[in-house]
């Protein structure tokens, strides 16, 4: 991930708002994705990424150094869309952002799973059963497996232990299989009896 | 087969995936996925998983996306600079405000009950505790509390603990309702005991990074759930 030149993160760091509508301009395609990503549509997306901008604005000549800017950025992103989605949660209960498609037999009788697994897109699925993972694990599936952040990157995002994300990358996976094993009708349980 | 029970080898994939790169399975691991018909589905649907979350195509941007943006964010930012002008002290004050009102309304609705009933005046402590620590609520913000409860404690510690409490009551804003009469030694005991985690809280604030108090909304959340607990218990202190 590319960070923006650092005379103009230091100018718009002195409060030259140029340079921080420039800052805006480079980092704002790459935010908005990261944003849409947990909030799941542009509209909302939109209103989040200026929250985000506006707490950069504020907190900007606080930010030393120490870790990239993309990454410091990153993290105001992720908990602004995490707490957008609790707030949306806590309004309206649980709410499930991505679009949900609905069976074309959904009217005459349940599709069974294998229909259900047939008509609908993996990716859909996937999509899903991410949005039923805990706020943390989720937080940390998309940053290292949508966003592809490695280990250490991320770590640096979610102000976490590299060894925290590990666990939570490892609990997320193991539990989107368990959610996807029930979608998927070809992939047998574990059959433990073939311990020896 | 391998001497391994399937969950151990599922679990090592799972770990494996999660972690920074392809470590190799052990000569256990592998022999076992090879000869597994399970494993090796759970190693193909791992691989799958992460495979497809990674290309999942985002939706196409909206062609308006980007219409005005610069333009609301400065309208926004201004109002948020505003807002940050008036700062924590506006809102300390609006809450301060509904705060006296509501310990208007409580000391009268105490005499008048107590006339009436006299009741446990523990339980009664504890009720307005809870109203007060929830009116301070999660949006209270650190640099409000942590001015106010500062100004108390300096102010309380310059009269040296000693017999100038008017002093002290004098020095308390004054949006804020100073209660009846001298503190009793219990009372500065506890005071003392306020002092301590007021210091406690202190060391934790400084020793959160500005940027990630600034940015952690969880860490944000914490401490307001924190502050607002000693601030509660100082206000509490001052009606009882």
């Amino acid at each position: 991930m590319a960070d923006v030149a650092p005379e103009i993160l230091s100018r718009a760091q002195s409060g030259d708002s140029l340079a921080f509508d420039e800052l805006v301009r480079f980092y704002r395609q790459d935010l908005l994705r990261v944003v849409v990503r947990f909030v799941g549509n542009y509209e909302d997306a939109r209103d989040v990424l200026q929250h985000v901008f506006i707490k950069v604005y504020q907190n900007i000549e606080r930010w030393e150094p120490r870790a990239p800017f993309w990454s410091w950025l990153y993290r105001i992103a992720v908990n602004e869309s995490l707490g957008w989605k609790k707030r949306e949660q806590r309004r309206y209960g649980v709410v499930s952002p991505i679009e949900e498609l609905a069976h074309p037999d959904a009217g005459s009788g349940a599709p069974s799973p294998l229909e259900e697994v047939a008509w609908r897109d993996l990716g859909q699925c996937v999509l899903d059963a991410i949005e039923q993972l805990p706020e943390m694990q989720r937080a940390t599936f998309v940053l290292r497996f949508r966003e592809e952040l490695s280990v250490k990157e991320t770590a640096a995002v979610l102000g976490c232990a590299e060894g925290t994300v590990k666990a939570n990358g490892y609990h997320a996976i193991r539990r989107l299989r368990k959610i996807l094993r029930q979608h998927d009708p070809n992939l047998e349980e574990t059959d433990e009896s073939s311990a020896l | 087969m391998s001497p391994l029970r399937c969950s151990t080898v599922q679990e090592a994939l799972w770990e494996r995936a999660a972690s920074a790169g392809p470590a190799p399975l052990t000569p256990a691991m592998a022999d076992h996925l090879s000869e597994c018909a399970g494993c090796q589905a759970e190693h193909r649907a791992v691989g799958e998983l992460l495979e497809v979350t990674a290309s999942i195509p985002d939706p196409p941007v909206p062609p308006d996306m980007w219409d005005d943006f610069d333009v609301e964010l400065h309208e926004r930012i201004g109002r948020a600079s505003g807002e940050v002008r008036r700062g924590p002290w506006g809102r300390w004050t609006r809450r301060a405000a509904a705060l006296a009102a509501m310990l208007v309304v409580g000391f009268g609705l105490g005499a008048l009950t107590m006339r009436l009933s006299r009741p446990d005046p523990r339980a009664e402590a504890e009720a307005r505790r809870a109203e007060l620590i929830a009116q301070l609520g999660n949006d209270a913000r650190l640099e409000g509390y942590l001015a106010e409860i500062e100004d108390l404690l300096v102010a309380y510690r310059a009269t040296e603990h000693g017999e100038a409490v008017d002093a002290f009551r004098r020095s308390l804003p004054t949006a804020m309702v100073a209660g009846p009469g001298v503190p009793s030694e219990l009372d500065r005991r506890q005071l003392e005991a306020q002092r301590a985690t007021r210091e406690q809280l202190r060391s934790l604030v400084l020793g959160m990074l500005a940027t990630e108090i600034e940015s952690e909304s969880r860490g944000f959340a914490y401490l307001d759930r924190r502050i607002a607990s000693v601030a509660g218990q100082q206000l509490l202190y001052f009606i009882r």
